[in-house]
């Protein structure tokens, strides 16, 4: 899938290239991408902006919360460009009953 | 509502700046909009593509006129074909020895919103006496005309479109037709990186006409890229020129207001990174 890449120069103006995603990894130190365009050809980024947020689904399902919280986050910080990925830890494992 | 807008490149790239509209408006001609950005003030765009800004008109306007203006030793008589803004207008009656400088620009509607909104643009050169504004056919005056400038700025949208056939030998030769024998014509040809095609076309469309066919290049922030130039005559040649001659002639006609030029930086433009040679051959 062809996507815009955004490169930021400041919050108010960067530079976009066409791209397709080859490959994304979270080393131990930065977000690593490589993607593939028609006008540079392979492009090397690091540390194109992520944001996380983790919650505890411990006692209760705090998912929704999760997403409210990340929803005011994305809309306070108006990024070019988002990607969300749910990773859902431990899901296998059952939760807690709740405590009425 | 702040949003992006994107001024593409090519198919594959462009630049944004965040913004928000103050004007849009569909001419006989083409869309006219103008934008608020932090980034680079207020922004003029016809049909899509950005054509100045407040903060950054200076690269562009400078450098379109100063490296022919000062390199030709007496200019008396300038055209701008296009140009609407009054940002080139401006900068060629820096030059005090200019007596006149005619406008022929197609849109109304450009001088207007241009008059109304763009003052850090025009900077009054619409009340200045020495201009002459003409609203046609810029083709259309160089083919009846029988005046003879000394300089003359294609000051126009990019090549594409109705445009094309602006940047043509046979308009370059009629732009020749209207200019004296020791004229000179600047236009700008695109970024050699961006639109290497284009450069190449337009360069050999200008040496089909011209004797000596001078490139020049620029970064512009609103166009988002590294920009070429072309200063085309049968006798001017800017890079004769060195820094400090250069700086004598600004000296001696009292330029000011100056952001970018000087005799360096007119050294510098015309410096060809190995990549753009096979292009301007």
């Amino acid at each position: 899938m062809s996507e815009k890449i955004f490169e930021t120069l400041n919050p108010a103006s960067g530079v976009y290239f066409t791209g397709t995603l080859v490959e994304r990894r979270q080393t131990p130190y930065q977000l690593l991408e490589v993607y593939d365009t028609p006008e540079l050809g392979r492009m090397f980024r690091l540390d194109g902006a992520t944001l996380d947020v983790y919650v505890c689904n411990y006692t209760s399902d705090n998912t929704g919360k999760a997403e409210a919280v990340y929803a005011e986050l994305v809309k306070a910080l108006k990024p070019a460009d988002v990607l969300v990925e749910r990773v859902m830890r431990g899901r296998d494992l059952p939760l807690k009953k709740r405590v009425a | 509502m702040p949003e992006k807008i994107l001024e593409r490149l090519n198919d594959g790239s462009g630049v944004y700046f965040e913004g928000t509209l103050v004007e849009r408006r569909r001419t006989p001609f083409q869309l006219l909009e103008v934008y608020d950005t932090p980034e680079l003030g207020r922004i003029f765009r016809l049909d899509g593509y950005n054509m100045t800004s407040e903060r950054d008109e200076f690269f562009y306007h400078e450098n379109l006129v100063h490296p022919a203006a000062v390199a030709h030793p007496e200019p008396r008589r300038a055209l701008v074909i296009g140009g609407g803004d009054g940002g080139s207008s401006e900068e060629l009656l820096k030059h005090p020895g200019l007596e006149g400088v005619h406008m022929v620009e197609l849109d109304p509607d450009v001088i207007e919103v241009s008059k109304a909104q763009f003052a850090k643009v025009h900077r009054g050169v619409f009340d200045n006496p020495r201009l002459k504004v003409t609203v046609g056919d810029g083709l259309a005056y160089l083919r009846t005309t029988a005046e003879r400038y000394d300089l003359v700025c294609l000051d126009l949208t990019d090549p594409v479109g109705p445009s094309m056939e602006l940047y043509s030998p046979a308009t370059f030769a009629l732009a020749k037709r209207a200019m004296t024998s020791n004229g000179a014509l600047t236009l700008h040809i695109g970024s050699p990186f961006s639109h290497p095609g284009r450069v190449r076309q337009t360069m050999a469309n200008l040496r089909q006409v011209f004797k000596r066919v001078t490139p020049y290049f620029a970064y512009i922030p609103v166009y988002g890229s590294i920009w070429g130039f072309a200063c085309a005559s049968d006798v001017i040649d800017p890079r004769a020129m060195s820094a400090s001659e250069v700086e004598s002639v600004i000296g001696a006609r009292k330029l000011r207001d100056l952001q970018y030029y000087n005799g360096e930086t007119h050294r510098a433009v015309f410096a060809i990174p190995n990549y753009v040679k096979p292009l301007v051959g």
